[in-house]
């Protein structure tokens, strides 16, 4: 899989795909450290399981929004450090624009209705 | 290596081989990590999160460099062969809980249904070699299959009572709404959804009233993308010699996938059914009514008007190619 064309608009995230990505953004992080930041940044509403977490980090390492960003060892387990790339950071930032948006949006009517 | 990490290495084998080359040092650190000390079993949730995750990697390195409407292809046999083992267990079970091996033995239905069995295994062995990479043996399995299908449906010509047929119709039709939901990249535009879906409405009506039968098949020519002749070809086989059609509910979904993704170029492929059917009427003694006639006239209508405005379409096999765009996360 590939990130789409140039110009193509972006579907929205999954909750988790931009979690993970929000993750990054502060600082590189390994997979245990991931899973945990995103678990504290969704207020425990995102409870990302290995398979699941590794399985959207490989697909965003193709679409070459993450990257490795170093391999380390500690306490004799393998911990790889992964980083948002440039291009992670502009479709992060994408995505919150488009999440203030609709935020705006769904207040005006409720404002609206009220 | 302690009980724990067994444990997890074991999970660990539904991941191709090469992944786990790659990946599996640092997936068990992070799986350790997560369970802490002391934990001597793996939790149920984090077991199957990681099948899952193995064999979604596997269908994902199977699938890779393939278009999307490839991928698309390949993913509806998948779910459909399961779709079709789930079925083919209930039927089973209902078979064997009326006592119908008994009635069966010695019969031509007997015959038809050890082909149908034959089937059934062949498209199993076939779908978890396939899932395995084991592409030799998931060619071979899948010829025994079809072989065997094509065995049952000729079989079935020369029954005059097929009291079985409906699960398999729920098969045949199981897999036309997989292939139908994902065999497409893209849903065609607004317009092309509301031509399709008024073809749809009239040819259903025409069909019904023509032969009182639901017109299964023709829905689903519809919304198939591609090779809608050799689905009719599986499909309307079995369909000609049995309408006692009681699996109703697999009409819902097809039609719910035909309203979503419909696309008027296969309204041609679609009306290609009406001289078979009207042989088929025919043959088994039924009128042609006005109303039916009418109807069926204005299907032929919206087939000429799906060609005219299709000008890549020829004779009902139009390609549209690969339109999708990956998403991402």
């Amino acid at each position: 899989m590939v990130a789409a064309p140039e110009g193509t608009p972006m579907p929205p995230m999954r909750r988790p795909t931009f979690f993970i990505l929000t993750a990054l953004a502060e600082a590189p992080r390994h997979g245990y450290g991931i899973i945990r930041r995103v678990e504290e940044l969704s207020e425990g509403g995102v409870n990302l399981g290995p398979g699941t977490m590794y399985g959207a980090l490989d697909r965003l390492v193709e679409q070459e929004l993450v990257v490795l960003d170093r391999e380390e060892v500690e306490a004799g387990r393998l911990r790889r450090y992964y980083r948002l790339t440039p291009q992670g950071r502009t479709e992060l930032a994408a995505e919150v624009r488009r999440l203030e948006q609709d935020s705006r949006v769904g207040q005006s009517a409720l404002r609206g209705a009220s | 290596v302690n009980r724990y990490e067994q444990q997890v290495q074991r999970l660990l084998l539904a991941y191709p081989a090469g992944w786990r080359d790659e990946r599996g040092e640092e997936m068990v650190g992070t799986i350790l990590d997560l369970a802490g000390d002391g934990r001597r079993w793996v939790a149920p949730r984090v077991a199957l999160d990681l099948l899952i995750g193995g064999w979604t990697e596997r269908a994902r390195r199977h699938l890779r460099g393939v278009g999307p409407l490839a991928a698309g292809w390949r993913l509806a046999i998948g779910i459909a062969i399961v779709a079709q083992l789930v079925v083919s267990v209930i039927w089973l079970r209902d078979w064997a809980l009326t006592g119908t091996p008994a009635v069966l033995a010695g019969t031509i239905a007997g015959a038809s249904a050890v082909t149908y069995g034959l089937a059934l295994v062949g498209f199993a062995v076939g779908a978890v070699a396939w899932l395995a990479g084991a592409r030799q043996v998931a060619r071979l399995a899948s010829r025994v299959a079809i072989t065997a299908w094509v065995l049952t449906v000729v079989v079935f010509h020369v029954m005059s009572n097929p009291f079985w047929m409906s699960w398999l119709e729920v098969v045949v039709w199981t897999y036309l709404a997989a292939i139908a939901a994902l065999g497409m990249s893209q849903p065609p535009p607004a317009n092309r959804r509301v031509a399709g879906a008024v073809t749809l409405v009239v040819l259903a009506a025409s069909q019904v009233l023509t032969t009182g039968v639901v017109p299964m098949s023709n829905v689903a020519f519809l919304v198939l993308r591609e090779q809608p002749f050799p689905v009719w070809l599986f499909d309307r086989g079995p369909d000609t010699l049995h309408t006692a059609l009681r699996s109703g509910w697999t009409l819902y979904a097809i039609v719910g996938l035909a309203l979503v993704r419909i696309d008027p170029r296969h309204a041609v492929a679609a009306c290609w059914l009406f001289p078979f059917l009207a042989l088929n009427h025919l043959y088994w003694g039924g009128p042609l009514g006005l109303t039916a006639g009418v109807l069926a006239g204005t299907a032929v209508v919206a087939w000429a008007l799906a060609t005219l405005r299709s000008p890549t379409s020829r004779g009902g096999r139009g390609r549209s190619g690969d339109e999708g765009t990956p998403s991402p996360g």
